[in-house]
């Protein structure tokens, strides 16, 4: 089980400010029970990992971290 | 180059159309340049020749591409590492230190000349062109170029003589048009709209900066519920410049592998899933090469001025 991560929102932004929840600070724990509106921020860890794998060496060759990102989410109780 | 059969050419040139028919705009910026009405013809003409390999090459090419204009070593030792060192600080700043290896190799193209744009429309693009409105008739020949710039260009490096082109000739409405590409979709609860309002500030930050202008293109990974009216009420929200792309499931699969994202529903019965998908911008150079992806770790300000760095290296 990977470890708690504090996810900061980026900074307010002036221009249309109306999705996003200004301020708010995300945290992806395990003790969150199907925190399914927070798949986004879930797992940043091993999701940058996968993401910049498959920029650079394409999906094919991300397996082992597709993989990994997907066990961090059922951990975190998404259904995937 | 291994070849493909016609009818898969055809197949593709067909869903590319249709892509391109799905576009979202209800008006048309001014700062824009007048758009190119070209796009892809059933005939064969030598580029298209030179593209026979569409279904298959062209992931290759991008393949290629995208590796000579991959990180330092450095970064590439960091992405063998076992998970368990997945929580290094020192990761934060990948994204940001990568450089862009053919930032300045490539000169500009000439503009052999506009070409007019043949062959009827399928009815089912048309439909879908009407229902949009038909204001979008300027989009669709400017972004038709956006896909054939992707392998018209990959074509014409490896051709030993470059003709005339379709390719060649959509590049002059686009010249020192650079683009900015977010994958995302519309019932993404957090991290798109964030995405979308950092690109967003950034595109105004990189003009006010620098003078230089970027098209901004959101481009759904949701083809299930993001239809062409929904995807064109989401853009609007953040920028007026902002263009949405949708499509069909195959399209949206053939895009999102064209351009390595990675995209995946979660397993909900209800429609009320949920899509786990790389969160990447993608830097697009006017010739439409990747040039620099920025990751979530980068702020309004490092993706400006990343932005800023790579287009004044291009045109060195």
């Amino acid at each position: 089980m990977s470890g708690a991560q504090l996810q900061s929102a980026s900074p307010a932004l002036t221009i249309q400010g109306s999705q996003k929840n200004v301020g708010s600070v995300a945290v992806a724990t395990a003790a969150e029970s199907k925190p399914k509106k927070k798949i986004c921020c879930a797992c940043p860890d091993t999701k940058r990992l996968r993401d910049e794998c498959i920029v650079e060496h394409g999906e094919s060759a991300c397996t082992k971290w597709i993989e990994a990102h997907r066990l961090c989410l059922r951990a975190e109780g998404f259904n995937v | 180059m291994a070849s493909i059969v016609s009818t898969k050419a055809n197949q593709f040139r067909y869903s590319t159309r249709l892509l391109f028919s799905h576009l979202l705009r209800q008006g048309r910026p001014s700062t824009l340049s007048p758009p190119f009405s070209s796009h892809l013809q059933p005939l064969h003409h030598p580029y298209k020749v030179r593209n026979q390999s569409y279904g298959n090459g062209s992931l290759r090419l991008c393949q290629r591409f995208l590796s000579s204009s991959s990180s330092p070593p450095a970064a590439n030792v960091s992405g063998e590492k076992p998970a368990s060192d997945s929580d290094h600080s020192a990761k934060d700043g990948s994204g940001q230190g990568k450089e862009s290896g053919s930032g300045g190799d490539e000169g500009q193209k000439s503009d052999a000349g506009k070409s007019v744009r043949g062959g009827p429309v399928s009815w089912l693009s048309f439909l879908l062109l009407v229902l949009t409105g038909a204001g979008l008739v300027d989009y669709y020949g400017e972004f038709s170029f956006l896909w054939l710039g992707m392998w018209g260009i990959r074509s014409n490096t490896e051709a030993v003589k470059q003709g005339p082109s379709v390719g060649t000739a959509a590049i002059g409405g686009f010249l020192g048009k650079w683009t900015l590409l977010y994958f995302g979709f519309t019932h993404c609860p957090d991290i798109c709209p964030e995405e979308l309002q950092k690109l967003a500030a950034a595109v105004d930050k990189i003009k006010e900066k620098a003078g230089i202008e970027t098209v901004p293109v959101f481009i759904s990974v949701d083809p299930e519920r993001d239809t062409v009216e929904q995807v064109g009420e989401y853009v609007k929200e953040f920028h007026p410049k902002l263009i949405g792309l949708t499509g069909s499931p195959d399209e949206i699969k053939n895009v999102a592998r064209a351009y390595r994202v990675y995209y995946m529903k979660t397993a909900e019965e209800d429609s009320d899933y949920l899509v786990d998908h790389s969160i990447v911008i993608y830097l697009m150079s006017p010739e439409m090469k990747f040039v620099k992806f920025f990751g979530k770790n980068n702020d309004v300000d490092s993706l400006a001025d990343g932005v800023i760095k790579e287009v004044k290296q291009y045109k060195k």
